[in-house]
Formats: structure tokens, sequence, C-alpha cells
């Protein structure tokens, strides 16, 4: 299954064109995995009130701008359904209608619409007509590269950008939070290697892309750790994941690795990046109303630890597949290996604090009263992260890897190393300690570690306030600025206004023109 | 002369016609008087459908009246008037559906529909002027005839608005006067067809003449395409009632205005001379200036029609910038934007229109919760509005990349940054009137709505079918008789294949 089929629309805006390649059809059939899922769990939660119509109506407009961005052969295309997607998520934060949710998806949408504009910038500059583009385009400058980076970047959560993400996965309901966190976010990567954004003509180098990704992976951890709410969490590890992806993407520069094997890799490590944080985010929506709490706690801490143990890598889940795959495409990069063990490492442990928030007692959410009946579709998200991408015919190559016994070895370095980690510090700094209030050790230990990044990009929380007084105040200066202007305008207009002068003028005027006749 | 000569003054006299009889018509006739406009809406419609196919079939049809010696009123059909034809006849049917129930009950109304059918008789001519004194002429016939709609209310502030308006486009029709008198003297009658070839023999002789005729004829055009400092008459005369303002934003004024532009520097100096004449960099300076201020202006209105024709000034300005880039994909952007404006904008001016004409409510900060009474003159008004934004794949979309493609094509990265500015800031403007609408709890309880629907259907569907048309014609973009396919087939005669 490697051939690839287009299928053209000309009618289509400036003709669409769709690509169902390796990397589209993988993706594609994530994507509705994850998208049904969401709805099977959407349609077990939502009470039946007057927001469930417009909830799925927007539903639906997402997942359509999401399979289109996915199977989009064209950059015209790539940006319709990414922008639908875009635009349409706002209603699906926004669902609870109260304040702070609208705060949230107002955060989303000015770094969405900011994205979409940038994204737009530089799909024009890289259109060549008539008849549309194809993929890959060939972005000739830094800057190029920067417009699509800051264009996708927002939706990927690179750092410095993300801070939109956990508000909004918070005051998401969680069925189409599910979707959000784990099909959406991959057509951000995906639209990276559409178009071309890690390939030599940006000019970029490859230590810049390697330098991001992996401070996005590092920092999104850290700063996960840091964090209480078990949204949040899931929202960091996103961000530390993506970084693993432009990592992998960026060293991919460096030579010496096989373009098709990277994307497939990357591939598969999106598809099971997106089906674990599915999974994860039913399982959260299942703790926040109280259904959990009826199950018995094997089966919880077994429902929400095969994903979470899947994202961390360990032998025999997807996540080993997919790193594996990582692994072996760029083998001949030598600083990868390593990384790919820390990055486990660090993931081990976020997973770890994940489930020791989701365990522990949370506050009773406000969707409580609607205990639901989507035990279902959280189970069947279960079996697709545990079966999925084993059962793919385009990653039996990369499950035949992932299976040598050399290589389940090596998949076990990363989590027990992070396992141990996590535990020592607990143990350790936990020790003495009465009752389960407060921070835990980690977070407190993290919270030191992290002071510096909190400096500058962490410490959103606490600007935010400020943030949102800029554009207000920035937005009174220009409404002066213009006041002033249009008063002046305002003035002349009066002066016109007066027959006396007008005509004054145009007598002037034809005397003038007289002499030139 | 054969039978489609015919067709320009048959389609400029079923509206002229209906118009004048309709003046006569006692106000009791309601029944003939709908009847008549709408007969002759749907005639016009037909005759522009059948001119479509004669010129799509390599003719041109032609028609000369001689006023006095050396003074013929000629009309003539070609791919750009076309376009504008179409876009005038199309919508004045639909407005004159709204206009007849936005009116019902109201004085004056066969007052209203006589200047109204004149006013779209002014604009079908203006398309159709084959040369600058016809052009000149139904210029000021499409001034004097809007007056009547702005003022039709007959309060203090229409009048005041009425005299605003009147100075305005008056003292801009003296420029263009000026202008294209002082254009014939040098270069005799100005055909269009000639395609600049007048002007470009005069080029050595007379550059500085050259572009202060440029200049008198842009800025008496100006007026009506609202470019700043010159763009003050258009916020008053949202006074007018909607369906005038619909008409007036979306094809009458202000596109004679953008269109007439298109005319000057394409049809009268050509693309070469206007360049060479180093012209277009100022008129692309007023546009880019315009289209930021507009924006800006739109983002502090309270009252939402105000800020919809601030939206106007803004947007506008999209054709005359896209005119001045002089090339073929800015051109292409340029003109279609022509026709995905007018839809878009008299979407919104049909939505505005309706809210106050049921709910009472013209202030954005009235609308709360208003997406619930009136869910599908909100929707209408939502796709519209993202539209305009340029949000893919509505009509806005489709113009905004063509332009910004055009931008590139000359060089003028600059522009694109303009491009996508205004784009972000028609969302701060736009979004949050959304936000209120559908995501916001009414602050009051609404007038209950009589019938099922929830306002007259005749008020509903106008907006509904424009609101439907923005989306088909993003959508299909790519088929042979979209407006983007023709605005192609437009900037390809001006700038060869």
């Amino acid at each position: 299954m490697t051939a690839t089929m287009t299928v053209e629309a000309p009618w289509l805006l400036f003709g669409g064109k769709l690509l169902f390649d390796p990397v589209s059809r993988a993706l594609l059939a994530s994507t509705l995995v994850i998208w049904g899922l969401a709805a099977w769990s959407a349609a077990r939660t939502l009470p039946a009130d007057e927001r469930r119509p417009g909830h799925f109506g927007f539903f639906g407009l997402v997942m359509g701008g999401n399979l289109i961005a996915t199977v989009a052969g064209d950059p015209v295309t790539f940006f319709l359904g990414y922008a639908l997607l875009g635009l349409c998520t706002y209603p699906l934060i926004a669902y609870d209608r109260t304040a702070s949710t609208l705060d949230s998806a107002r955060l989303y949408l000015v770094y969405m619409l900011i994205g979409e504009g940038l994204l737009l910038a530089a799909l024009v500059l890289s259109w060549s007509p008539p008849g549309g583009g194809t993929f890959p385009l060939h972005l000739d400058a830094r800057w190029l590269a920067l417009l699509v980076l800051g264009g996708l970047g927002v939706k990927a959560g690179i750092p410095g950008l993300h801070s939109w993400m956990p508000a909004a996965y918070r005051a998401t309901p969680s069925a189409a939070a599910s979707a959000l966190a784990g099909a959406t976010i991959s057509v951000a990567i995906l639209g990276t290697m559409r178009l071309g954004l890690f390939l030599p003509d940006t000019g970029v180098p490859s230590a810049a892309w390697v330098l991001l990704g992996t401070a996005g992976t590092l920092f999104g951890v850290v700063r996960g750790l840091t964090r209480s709410e078990p949204e949040h969490v899931l929202a960091y590890s996103s961000v530390s994941q993506m970084g693993i992806a432009i990592t992998v993407l960026g060293a991919r520069l460096t030579g010496g690795t096989s373009d098709a094997a990277v994307l497939l890799a990357v591939t598969a490590f999106l598809v099971h990046h997106g089906l674990a944080k599915g999974s994860l985010f039913l399982g959260v929506g299942l703790v926040r109303d109280g259904t959990l709490a009826r199950l018995p706690r094997a089966v919880v801490l077994g429902g929400l630890g095969i994903p979470a143990l899947a994202l961390a890598g360990l032998p025999l889940s997807s996540g080993s597949l997919a790193k594996t795959g990582l692994a072996e495409a760029t083998h001949l990069v030598d600083y990868l290996e390593p990384f790919l063990v820390v990055s486990s490492a660090a993931t081990m442990m976020l997973m770890l604090h994940f489930l020791e928030t989701v365990v522990a007692p949370t506050e009773p959410s406000p969707r409580r009263a609607h205990v639901s009946a989507a035990v279902g579709p959280w189970a069947a998200s279960v079996v697709s992260v545990l079966l999925a991408v084993w059962l793919w015919p385009d990653f039996r190559p990369m499950a035949r890897t992932a299976l040598r016994p050399e290589n389940m070895v090596h998949a076990l370095w990363g989590p027990s190393i992070g396992a141990l980690i996590w535990l020592a510090v607990t143990r350790t700094l936990r020790r003495g300690r009465r009752g389960p209030a407060g921070p835990s050790w980690v977070e407190r230990g993290a919270r030191v570690l992290t002071a510096r990044w909190e400096g500058w990009l962490g410490r959103y929380r606490e600007t935010r306030p400020a943030l949102r007084q800029l554009p207000t105040s920035a937005r009174r200066s220009l409404r002066h600025a213009a006041v002033d202007f249009e008063g002046a305008v305002g003035s002349l207009d009066r002066y016109v206004g007066t027959w006396t002068l007008t005509g004054t003028l145009f007598l002037i005027l034809l005397l003038a023109l007289s002499r030139l006749l | 002369m054969s039978w489609a000569d015919l067709l320009p003054p048959f389609i400029l006299g079923s509206s002229l016609l209906p118009g004048l009889v309709i003046f006569f018509l006692p106000e009791s006739r309601r029944t003939l008087r709908t009847a008549l406009n709408l007969a002759s809406a749907c005639l016009k419609l037909v005759a522009v459908a059948v001119l479509m196919a004669v010129v799509a079939t390599g003719g041109q049809p032609r028609w000369e009246w001689s006023l006095a010696p050396g003074f013929d009123l000629a009309l003539q059909a070609d791919a750009l008037s076309l376009l504008f034809v179409t876009l005038s006849a199309g919508l004045w049917l639909v407005t004159t559906v709204y206009a007849i129930a936005y009116l019902e009950g109201a004085p004056q109304r066969s007052r209203f529909f006589g200047f109204f059918s004149l006013c779209v008789s002014a604009t079908v001519g203006i398309a159709l002027s084959a040369d600058l004194l016809t052009f000149l002429v139904f210029y000021e016939i499409l001034t004097i005839t809007t007056y009547p709609l702005v003022v039709h209310r007959g309060t203090r502030r229409s009048l005041a608005a009425g005299g605003t308006y009147l100075v305005y486009t008056l003292s801009g029709g003296v420029l263009l006067f000026v202008g294209t008198a002082w254009l014939t003297a040098l270069a005799g009658p100005v055909d269009f067809a000639s395609g600049g070839a007048t002007v470009d023999t005069l080029i050595h002789e007379h550059p500085g003449a050259l572009r202060a005729i440029f200049a008198l004829l842009v800025a008496g055009l100006a007026v009506k395409a609202a470019i700043v400092p010159v763009h003050g008459w258009l916020p008053v005369a949202m006074i007018a009632p909607a369906p005038v303002s619909a008409l007036l934003h979306a094809v009458a004024v202000v596109k004679a205005g953008a269109f007439g532009i298109l005319r000057v520097v394409y049809d009268v100096y050509g693309v070469q001379a206007a360049t060479d004449l180093g012209v277009l960099t100022w008129l692309a300076g007023f546009a880019t200036i315009t289209i930021l201020f507009g924006s800006l202006r739109a983002l502090v209105q309270d009252d939402l029609k105000r800020r919809l024709a601030y939206s106007t000034v803004s947007q506008l300005s999209y054709i005359t910038l896209g005119a001045a880039l002089a090339t073929p994909l800015a051109l292409t952007g340029a003109v279609v934007h022509l026709v995905h404006q007018g839809l878009m904008k008299i979407t919104l001016f049909f939505c505005a229109g309706n809210l106050s004409e049921t709910l009472g409510v013209r202030r954005v900060s009235e609308m709360a919760g208003v997406g619930r009474r009136m869910p599908w003159t909100m929707r209408a008004f939502a796709v519209a509005a993202l539209g305009m934004i340029g949000t893919p794949p509505i009509a806005g979309f489709v113009s905004k990349w063509y332009l910004g493609a055009g931008a590139l094509s000359s060089g003028d990265g600059w522009a694109l940054a303009v491009l996508v500015a205004s784009g972000l800031l028609n969302a701060a403007y736009f979004l949050p009137i959304l936000k209120t609408a559908w995501f916001e709890p009414a602050r009051k309880a609404w007038p209950v709505s009589s019938g099922r629907l929830e306002t007259s259907w005749m008020l509903l569907l106008p907006p509904l079918v424009t609101a439907a048309l923005s989306l088909l014609v993003g959508v299909c973009a790519g088929v042979d008789a979209s407006p983007l396919a023709w605005a192609g087939r437009i900037a390809r005669e001006v700038f060869g294949p």
C-alpha cells in the first residue's frame, strides 16, 4: 500500500486537489477513529438542551475541516480545511457560555486568527497561478519559513504560541477536547511537512529546528509537572510531544536520512499520539463527571494507564512502535538516540504525574449532574490505542522492528529512567508529609527548576491580566488616534460643506484650467 | 443595426420606463406597483442573460444616440460592463423584493420606488457607457436620483445627511466634469473600447496635463468610491432606509465610483500610460490608507449600520488597490471583488435592516442573544461577515487571495501585509458581533414573531439568497461561469493572455 492517488476538483476554489498517500491515508483513518469516538461520547454525555444542536453542528464543521486539511493536496485546499477547523473550534470551546470559557475561547481565537493571517500570507507567497501549486512547495526564504511556522505553530503549540492550549482544553467538553487534542493538532504538523517547512530550501539550519523542538519537548514536560488540572497536564504533554515531532523533522536536514521513511515514521508518531491523547481526554471526561469513581480502581488505572504509558513509549505499546520508527528512520543522526531516550523518560514522569492528578480527588465538574454512559467510547478508544498502529498495513515494517527483542529492551530504558526518577523524587520528598493536600513534590521541585522559564514564557498566568489590558489600551489609543483624524477630516468636511468655499475653489480651479487649455 | 444592438438601451429602459410610470401611480395601487417593479426587474435580468449570450459568442452590441452635434450617448457591452450590469440587475431584483416588504405601510412608496428604478437605470447606464462623456452623464444622473432615496424619511437628520451627500457627490461630479472636458479638449472623444490608445499618443507631449486630468477624474470618482479623505458622506448616509443602504453600499453609488476608477485606469489611460505617468503609486497609497482607516473606524462604532458603512469604506478600496497594482492577478482580484463585495455587503445590510425592522435593534450592544430569536438572519450575517474577513471558501477569500497574489506579482509585498492586517481588523470588528449575537444571553424578551418565521419571508429570503450566493461563488470559483473566471477573462483582455 504505497501507491499515491490524487483526486482533482477543478471547480473548487482555484482548483482543489486531494492527495491520498501513505501519510494522509494513515492520518485520515486515525482522524476518523478519533472523531468517531468523540462523537459517540458527545452523544452520550451532552445534555439535551438548546446548546446541543449547535455543538454538534460545529463539531461536524471542525471535523470536516480536519478531514479536508488532512487529505489536502494543494495549499489552497489545505488552508480551506485549516481555516474551517480553526474558526469553528471557537464555539466548541465556548460551549459553557460562562465568562471564563468565553475568555478561553477568545484567547484561542486571537492566537488562531493571527496564525491564520500569517499562514495565508505564506501560502499566497508560495502559490503559483494559475491552476494552483502542488505539494511540496519550495519555500525559498527564511522569513517565509517563519510565516509558516508562526501560522501552524499556534495550532501545534510550539513554546511561546501555546498559551491558549491548556485553557481551551479545560473549557471544552471532554468529547470535543479529545478530538481537538488528538486529531486537529496533527494537522499542524502535517501542514509543516506538506509545505516543506523542514526542507533545506528554507535556509533554516537543522540546529534551529532541533533546538526549537527540544525546547518544546522539555518545556512541555516541566510546565506540565507544575500543573494539577489533568487537562492542563495533557495540554503541556501535547506541547512536549509536538516538540519531539519538530526535533525529528528538523534533524532530517542533517542528511543521511530517507525522507519518505522519516515522514512515515512521523506519521506513525502522530497517529499514535492522537489516539492516545484522544483516549486520555475521554477518560478525563469520565473522571470529571464522576463515572470513573464508580468503576473498579484496576479498570480505571488500566484504562488511563494504557494510553498514558503508550505516550511514554513502553515496549509493546503504540509509542514503542512510533519511537522505534523515528529512531530507525533517523539512525544516522547520532544525537537523536539519546534525545528520544530522554524525551521518553520525561514523558514517563509527566504521565505518572497525570495519573496522580486524575486518581487524586478532583473538584466536581459543573457537568456532574449529567452522569454519563460514555464508558463505551472510552473503552473502544483504549482498544484502538492497543491495536491500531500495529494493524495498519503501512506501519508493518516499523512494527516488525519494534518487536525485535533488542529494540524492546531498548524501549524500556527511557520509561524506566523516568519512572525511577519520579518515584525516587516523590518518595524522598514526600517522607514526613501528612495528608495529600498541597502541591505534589514533583510539582514543587519542578516549580523551582522552572523559575527561569516562568520568567519569560511560563509566567503568562501572572501577566495575562496585564496582557488582556494591552489590547484594551491599544484599542483605546487607536480609537483616540482615529477619532482625532476623523475629527480633522470632519472639520475639513465642514469647510468643504460650505458652498462658498467649494464654489470659490472651483472658480479658481476653472480659471487655472482655462489658462492651461 | 441588428436587434442585438438594441439590447443595451432596452436594458436601460427596462427600469427607466417602469420607474417613470410608478411616479404617477397613486399610493393605494400597491399590487400594480409591486407587479410592475418585479416584472421589470425580471425582464431586465432576462435581457441581461440574452446580452451575455450575445457577447459570449463574440458580438459587441453598440447603440448611439445623438444628443447634440458632437455629443453622442453611446452604450456598449463588453466583459467588464456585463459583469457590473449582471450584478446590478441581479441585486436589484432581490433588493426590490426586500424593499417591498420593508416599506410595507410606509408613506410615499410611489416616490420611493420611482427613484429606486431611476437609480438602477443610472447604474446600468454607467455600466454600459461606451465613452467617458456618456459615463459622466449617467454618473451625474445617479447622484441626483439617489438623493431622494437618502432623504426618504424626511426627518431633519436624514435631510442633513442628504445635504452632506449632495455636497460631496456634486463636488466630485464637478471634478469629474472638468477632467472629462479637459481630456476631451486634448484628445477628442475618449472611447473606452480604445483601451487607452488615445492617451498613449499624448503621453510625451502633455505628461503634466495628463497627470492633472487623472487626478481630477479619480478625485471625482473617489468621492463615490469613498476613498479617505472624501469618504465622509457614506457613514452619514446610512440614515437612509435599509434597502437604500443595501443598494448604495453594494451596487449603485459606491460601485459606480470603483467601476469608474477601473474604467479610467484601464480603458481611458491604459495600464502602460498610467504606469509611465506614475499615478498608480498614489492611487495605491490612498487605497491603502482607506483600507486601514475604514477598518479602524469600524472597530469603534456601536451603531451596526455605521460599522457596516466604515467596513464598506475599507472593503471598496480593495478594488481601487487591485486596480492600482496593475497586474493581471490584481486586476482579477479587483474586478471579482466588485461582485463579491456587493453580494456580501448587501447581505449584511439586509440583515441589519431585519434586526431593526423586526426587533428594533440598531446597535451592536443591543444584539446580545439575537441569534436565538432570528437564527436565519444571523446565519446569513455570519456567512457574509466571515466572507468579509476572508474565510475560505466564502467569496471574500477568493478576492483577497487574488489581490494578495497580484500584489506579489507586481513586487508590492507590502500590499499583502495590508490585506492580512485588514483581514485581522475585519475579524476584530465582525467577530464580536457574532459573539454577542450567539453567545451572550438576551437581556430582554424579544417581541414575539407573528408568523412561523422569525420575520416576514420577503425580508428573510433576500439575505438568505445573497448569503448563499456569496458562499456559492466562493466554493465554485473554479467553474467557468464563476465571477472569478469572468474577472480572469477581463484581465486577459487587458493584459493579453
